[in-house]
């Protein structure tokens, strides 16, 4: 996603090519994940996926997998928060 | 983007989320995912990824069925069972379209209806005729020909589905002003000044006029004769008003009030004045003599 660079660019990261756990969040609408390694949980009140250093859980009501695919999750419903976990080291 | 050809599949398993994964990681995109129980799952992905999909499942411990096809596909894959159904409905369809591009009816609104037959003819010149295909740049032509129509101001060549419209809108004859005919005198006087532009003057400057009395008379008068018209024309007059005025006392107020009165009474632009006072019994009269410049005019403004 191109407002992924714009961001990093304005953050003034020369690591265009983030591979963490990036989320937009389209309050009520939807959010849309990237870099997701995996699907951990999903119901309609919660969608949590895997990335790297944690977890990324978005939460709302009726929410739907619209696309998963290519490391992007694209979550429809009504979203009302999206959260990141960091992982404990082991 | 959702694809238009998709196609859902029943995913059973102890943990079917994981095919997710498995599937993102051969490439294979979902565009939907439900969660019918713990164990069950129903995915959506392109039809044309489907054997692909099964290929990547296969030998494995998920069990895959189809579940439902998009609405686009069974459409599809119905038409292809039934191609007679299918050349039918694609004819309708064309026809359906095709017959947006042609004219069938030409009707015309406006108050400048009445000339529909010229405008008829206009129009099938420029190629906007019943059953010919209709054309932005034809009816363009069309409406500039009709423009030139006497007493046409405005037309509009609108096409609605297979109609068309032709606006034409006449000129509204504009009615004609109403113009006063004569210059009469506002008051008695003594003609000032006068300025005819159109008419014939009756008085001359230096003139005594009365009140009513025509200045300038509505008519022209020419060699080959005379005729009607209306009066443009503008005259000053000099009134002359005098007022008796009583008051209790004898004053420099008193013959200052009995003047403002007199010219409140008269109106006009003050030209000269004169002011006289007697005895009467235990009162007195203040006689003043107030001549005013009064301005009249007809059809040129300052009336």
């Amino acid at each position: 996603m191109r407002l992924y660079e714009e961001i990093m660019a304005e953050l003034g990261g020369e690591e265009i090519a983030f591979g963490g756990a990036k989320a937009v969040l389209l309050a009520g609408r939807g959010a849309y994940v990237e870099n997701v390694k995996g699907i951990f949980a999903l119901s309609e009140r919660g969608v949590t996926v895997f990335a790297r250093g944690g977890k990324v859980t978005v939460e709302g009501e009726g929410l739907r997998v619209a696309r998963y695919g290519g490391g992007d999750l694209l979550v429809r419903g009504n979203v009302l928060r999206v959260s990141f976990e960091r992982e404990e080291a082991r | 983007m959702t694809p238009l050809f998709c196609s859902w599949l029943e995913i059973g398993a102890v943990s079917p989320l994981r095919v997710l994964d498995r599937l993102a990681k051969e490439g294979i995109a979902v565009y939907g995912v439900r969660k019918c129980s713990p164990v069950r799952l129903k995915i959506r992905v392109k039809s044309k990824e489907l054997r692909k999909v099964f290929a990547i499942l296969q030998g494995s411990c998920y069990t895959v069925k189809k579940a439902e096809e998009s609405f686009a596909r069974r459409l599809w894959r119905r038409a292809c069972s039934r191609p007679a159904f299918a050349a039918g409905l694609a004819l309708f369809f064309v026809l359906a379209a095709s017959s947006n591009f042609f004219v069938l009816r030409v009707d015309f609104v406006g108050s400048g209806a009445r000339y529909r037959e010229r405008a008829c003819e206009l129009l099938a010149q420029a190629g906007i005729r019943a059953f010919a295909p209709y054309s932005a740049e034809a009816a363009e032509t069309a409406r500039a020909s009709l423009m030139a129509l006497p007493g046409i101001v405005f037309v509009s060549v609108e096409k609605r589905g297979s109609s068309v419209t032709v606006t034409l809108e006449e000129e509204a004859e504009a009615p004609e002003p109403s113009y006063a005919r004569s210059l009469f005198a506002p008051a008695a006087g003594e003609v000032e000044e006068l300025v005819v532009l159109r008419g014939t003057a009756l008085v001359g400057v230096g003139d005594a006029v009365a009140a009513g009395q025509e200045l300038v008379a509505g008519r022209f008068e020419t060699e080959a004769g005379g005729g009607e018209t209306f009066a443009v024309a503008r005259c000053t007059l000099v009134c002359t008003h005098t007022y008796a005025l009583q008051s209790a006392e004898q004053s420099e107020q008193a013959s200052r009030r009995a003047l403002a009165i007199a010219r409140l009474r008269a109106g006009g632009e003050p030209v000269r004045e004169e002011i006289s006072v007697r005895a009467e019994g235990d009162a007195f009269v203040y006689t003043v003599t107030l001549a005013v410049r009064v301005r009249c005019a007809v059809n040129m403004g300052g009336e």
